[in-house]
C-alpha cells in the first residue's frame, strides 16, 4: 500500500467542484466516489433520491458534497439542478439509458426517449450551464459515449445513434469553449460490469470473451474521467478516449 | 484497491529519448510517481544531467542511438524486467513530396518506425517485458492531419500506430497493454530544430488551447503507464490543444 505522502502525482482534483449525473448507480456512482477520493467537492445528480443518498454516504467525508435529484429529460427539473449546483470546474455526464430494438420494430416514440436521455439531456444541460455562467474558466466537460458509437451490433441502432450524436456535438463545442480554456471530451467505454447490463450474467460472461483484457469495471471509467478532469489534461480537447480492454475493432 | 491507482511505485520503466523534450519530462514525472527509470538517449552529458535531477534512487542510464542494431542489442542485454516502456525517441524533417528522396525516407523511418518496432521485438523475444506491462509510443497528430511537407514523417508515425495495434492484440494474453499518444506542436528542442524551415510559433498559435508543453504529454503517458488505465489498450490519445478539430 502506498502512502499518498510518499509520492506526488498530478492526477488529483483538489480545489475543484465536479457535477456528476447518473450518480445513483454504476459508472456515475464510481465516478462520484473516485472524484471525491481524488479531492474534489462533488455535486451528484440522479433520478432516484434514495439511491442518490446512498451514493452520498459513500463519498469521502470532509468536503461539502451535495446531492440534487432531478430527471434531466424534464426542463424544469434540469433548471432546478443548474440553479442548485453553484460554480463548477468539471462535469461528468454519466446518465444514460439502454436503446435496443431491431430497426423494423422501431417506434419513433422509443427513438425519441433514447435521444432525450442520452443526447438531448447532456446537450441541454451543457447549454444551460454555459448560459447561466456556471462553469469556471478552465472547466472540463466529460461526456459518456460508448464503443457503440463506433461499432455495429445488431439491434443496438438507437443507442449507437444517440452516442454518435453526442460525439458529433463535442468537436464544435470544444472550439466554442476553448477561448475560456474550457475543454470537452468523450469517453467511449466498451462493456462495463454495471447494473445497466449485468442482470443476465451468462450473456455478460459470453460477451466478456470478446475483450482481450476482460470486462471493464466502473472504477476504470472513473480513473479516465479523473485524468480528463484534472489540469494535467489541459491541452486535451474534442477527443474520444477509447476505453475497451483492447478490443480489436475500434 | 489499496494502492493508489496513480502510483508507479515498484515499477521499472524504460524511456527512450530521455535526454530532452517529451522523454525528459516523462522521466521526471514517472520518477516523482515512484518509478525506477531506465533512461536511454544519445547524449551522455545531457542524459546524466536529467537522471541526476530525478526523484528517487536506483535509476539507470543507457547511451546509444537506437537506429543502430548494436545499440538496441546493448540496451536489451542491460535491461531488467520492464513494467513499462516509453518510446519517445523521434525526429522530424520536412520535405515537399516532389523533393522526397530515398535517403529522407530511410532516415525518418529508421528513427520513427524501425527503431521502436525492432526494440519492442527484441524486448519481447528476450522476455524483458513483464506481465501486465504498459507500452506507450509517442506518435504525432500529423499522422491524421499530414500538413505540407510532412508526408514521410506522417507516414512513419501512422505506420507505427498501425503496428502498435497488432502489438496490443498479440500480447493482451500476458496483460501487456500498448497505446499511442499523438501530440500536436509541443515546445521541445525537436520543434526548435524546425524553426529555420517553418514558422512553428504561428502554427502553434492556430491551436485553440495554445502551445503544448512537454509536461502535458508526459501526463498522458504517465496515466497510460499507471494501473489507473489497466483497461486501456490498442488506442491512441490525441493531445493537440484542439489543433485538428477543424478537420477531424
Amino acid at each position: 500500500m502506498n502512502d499518498e505522502t510518499t509520492f506526488q502525482h498530478p492526477f488529483h482534483l483538489r480545489g475543484k467542484t465536479v457535477l456528476v449525473t447518473g450518480a445513483s448507480s454504476g459508472i456515475g456512482r464510481a465516478v462520484a466516489v473516485e472524484c471525491a477520493r481524488a479531492g474534489a467537492r462533488v455535486v451528484i445528480n440522479g433520478r432516484d433520491a434514495g439511491r442518490l443518498t446512498d451514493t452520498l454516504a459513500l463519498l469521502d467525508a470532509g468536503l461539502d458534497h451535495a446531492a440534487c435529484a432531478a430527471d434531466l429529460t424534464d426542463p424544469p427539473q434540469m433548471a432546478r439542478l443548474v440553479a442548485a449546483c453553484g460554480e463548477l470546474d468539471g462535469v461528468v455526464h454519466a446518465a444514460g439509458v439502454h436503446g435496443v430494438t431491431p430497426l423494423r420494430m422501431l417506434r419513433q416514440s422509443f427513438m425519441q426517449t433514447v435521444l432525450d436521455a442520452n443526447f438531448l439531456a447532456p446537450l441541454m444541460l451543457t447549454q444551460q450551464l454555459l448560459a447561466k455562467k456556471t462553469l469556471r474558466n478552465g472547466a472540463s466537460l466529460v461526456f459518456m459515449s460508448s464503443i457503440a458509437a463506433h461499432t455495429g451490433t445488431v439491434g443496438v441502432g438507437p443507442y449507437s445513434a444517440s452516442k454518435a450524436a453526442l460525439e458529433g456535438m463535442i468537436r464544435p463545442l470544444a472550439l466554442e469553449i476553448a477561448p475560456r480554456a474550457m475543454r470537452a471530451n468523450a469517453i467511449a467505454p466498451g462493456l462495463v460490469d454495471t447494473p445497466l447490463v449485468n442482470d443476465d450474467r451468462a450473456w455478460l460472461d459470453d460477451k466478456a470473451k470478446m475483450y482481450p483484457l476482460g470486462l471493464g469495471k466502473p472504477e476504470d471509467v472513473a480513473y479516465a474521467a479523473i485524468y480528463l478532469l484534472a489540469d494535467i489534461s489541459r491541452k486535451v480537447t474534442g477527443t474520444q478516449l477509447h476505453l475497451d480492454g483492447g478490443i480489436p475493432w475500434t | 484497491m489499496n494502492a493508489s491507482p496513480f502510483s508507479l511505485a515498484g515499477r521499472t520503466i524504460l524511456i527512450t529519448g530521455a535526454s530532452s523534450g517529451i522523454g525528459e519530462a516523462t522521466a521526471r514525472l514517472c520518477a516523482t510517481m515512484g518509478a525506477r527509470i531506465l533512461a536511454c538517449g544519445r547524449d551522455r552529458e545531457r542524459l546524466a544531467n536529467v537522471v541526476a535531477g530525478l526523484a528517487g534512487a536506483d535509476h539507470q542510464t543507457i547511451i546509444g542511438d537506437l537506429t543502430d542494431p548494436a545499440a538496441r542489442q546493448a540496451l536489451v542485454d542491460a535491461a531488467p524486467s520492464l513494467d513499462g516502456c516509453v518510446f519517445s525517441a523521434g525526429a522530424a524533417q520536412l520535405a515537399p513530396m516532389r523533393m522526397v528522396t530515398q535517403r529522407h525516407l530511410d532516415q525518418l523511418f529508421a528513427v520513427n518506425y524501425d527503431a521502436p518496432v525492432l526494440l519492442t521485438q527484441a524486448l519481447l523475444a528476450r522476455r524483458r517485458i513483464a506481465a501486465n506491462a504498459s507500452l506507450v509510443y509517442v506518435t504525432a497528430v500529423a499522422e491524421h492531419v499530414a500538413p505540407h511537407a510532412t508526408g514521410i514523417y506522417s507516414g512513419a508515425k501512422a505506420a507505427l500506430t498501425a503496428t502498435v495495434r497488432t502489438i496490443a492484440v498479440e500480447h493482451a494474453k500476458q496483460g501487456v497493454r500498448a497505446n499511442c499518444v499523438s501530440p500536436g506542436y509541443v515546445a521541445t528542442p525537436m520543434l526548435d530544430g524546425l524553426q529555420n524551415v517553418m514558422s512553428t510559433g504561428d502554427k502553434a498559435a492556430l491551436a485553440p488551447l495554445g502551445m503544448i508543453e512537454p509536461g502535458d504529454v508526459a501526463g498522458a503517458i504517465a496515466w497510460l503507464l499507471a494501473p489507473a488505465s489497466r483497461w486501456v489498450s490498442r488506442t491512441s490519445l490525441v493531445i493537440d490543444s484542439g489543433l485538428s478539430l477543424h478537420v477531424r
